[in-house]
């Protein structure tokens, strides 16, 4: 029996690297993902490189009260439980990258 | 009352809340389930205990763990391919990942409604892997399987659990969860 994690392992990982070299508009983040939390990627993106103002918004099915509380403290612009409807976040995105 | 007599007492309550738990938890798991297959545009109802459902061609099951001091196991969700494709939000995705991201989403789900009854478990990394629920054997103490049905085909779900002495339920309260579907901009 094979089983795998994610068709794109440690992907926070990479995105992390990515992030050090480009500058993003916007960025939406699972808590959950193999390699590195989402909640990790946010406090390191934060922290220092070409993304600190990027707005980063949390896209989860977490609606834990005390994980919203850690990543708004980080900088986070939003949370967003799964399923979601899409036009109050684009909507949002629309006006942060105006 | 006699050292025996209270020993059996005790135990007898330990007995009762144990079963009223793992009531509160079936409860859960059903409301849970039925709401994101809602959610995803199809309707389950939970067929009678003990059912067993045929999952047909090439099902997926998709595993994800959970812990917290009191409770910890695995939720377990096998789908046919017919229910994977009529969930899945976006045309030509994998079914794979469809069927890890609806395991991770009823996990949150569950979750949200042990927080309410003030129990905090985190979740952990789903996986996938081809066949139905008899290709996971049961290695926690407690098994709660639930079979549902759909005009899509069956649903499938398993919750393996180990209860920890000190797990305890309260009575539902209105801790403050974010409601799936919900969007807050800070």
């Amino acid at each position: 029996m094979q089983a795998s994690t994610s068709s794109k392992p440690a992907m926070a990982t990479r995105a992390s690297a990515r992030s050090a070299k480009t500058r993003l508009s916007v960025v939406l983040c699972d808590i959950h993902m193999p390699g590195k939390s989402g909640l990790e990627l946010l406090e390191e993106l934060k922290a220092s490189g070409a993304n600190v103002r990027v707005p980063i918004v949390m896209l989860t099915s977490e609606g834990d009260p005390v994980l919203v509380q850690r990543a708004k403290l980080a900088g986070a612009k939003g949370w967003v439980v799964k399923p979601f409807k899409a036009g109050l976040l684009v909507s949002a995105i629309q006006k942060w990258t105006a | 009352m006699g050292r025996g007599n209270r020993k059996r007492f005790m135990r007898r309550g330990r007995t009762e809340d144990t079963r009223q738990m793992l009531a509160s938890i079936d409860a859960m798991a059903v409301a849970a389930a039925a709401r994101l297959f809602e959610a995803y545009g199809i309707a389950i109802v939970e067929d009678r205990p003990g059912a067993s459902a045929s999952l047909g061609v090439a099902p997926l099951v998709s595993a994800i763990g959970f812990s917290s001091e009191g409770l910890s196991g695995a939720l377990i969700l096998a789908l046919p391919q017919t229910v994977l494709e009529r969930t899945l939000p976006a045309e030509g995705a994998n079914l794979a990942d469809w069927s890890r991201e609806l395991a991770n989403q009823l996990l949150g789900r569950f979750k949200n409604q042990l927080i309410r009854h003030g129990l905090y478990v985190s979740m952990g990394l789903p996986v996938v892997f081809p066949g139905d629920l008899a290709v996971v054997p049961t290695s926690r103490a407690r098994s709660r399987h639930y079979v549902f049905s759909s005009a899509a085909g069956p649903v499938s779900l398993r919750l393996d659990m180990d209860l920890g002495a000190s797990l305890k339920l309260e009575p539902e309260a209105t801790a403050t969860v974010i409601q799936e579907g919900e969007q807050l901009f800070f």
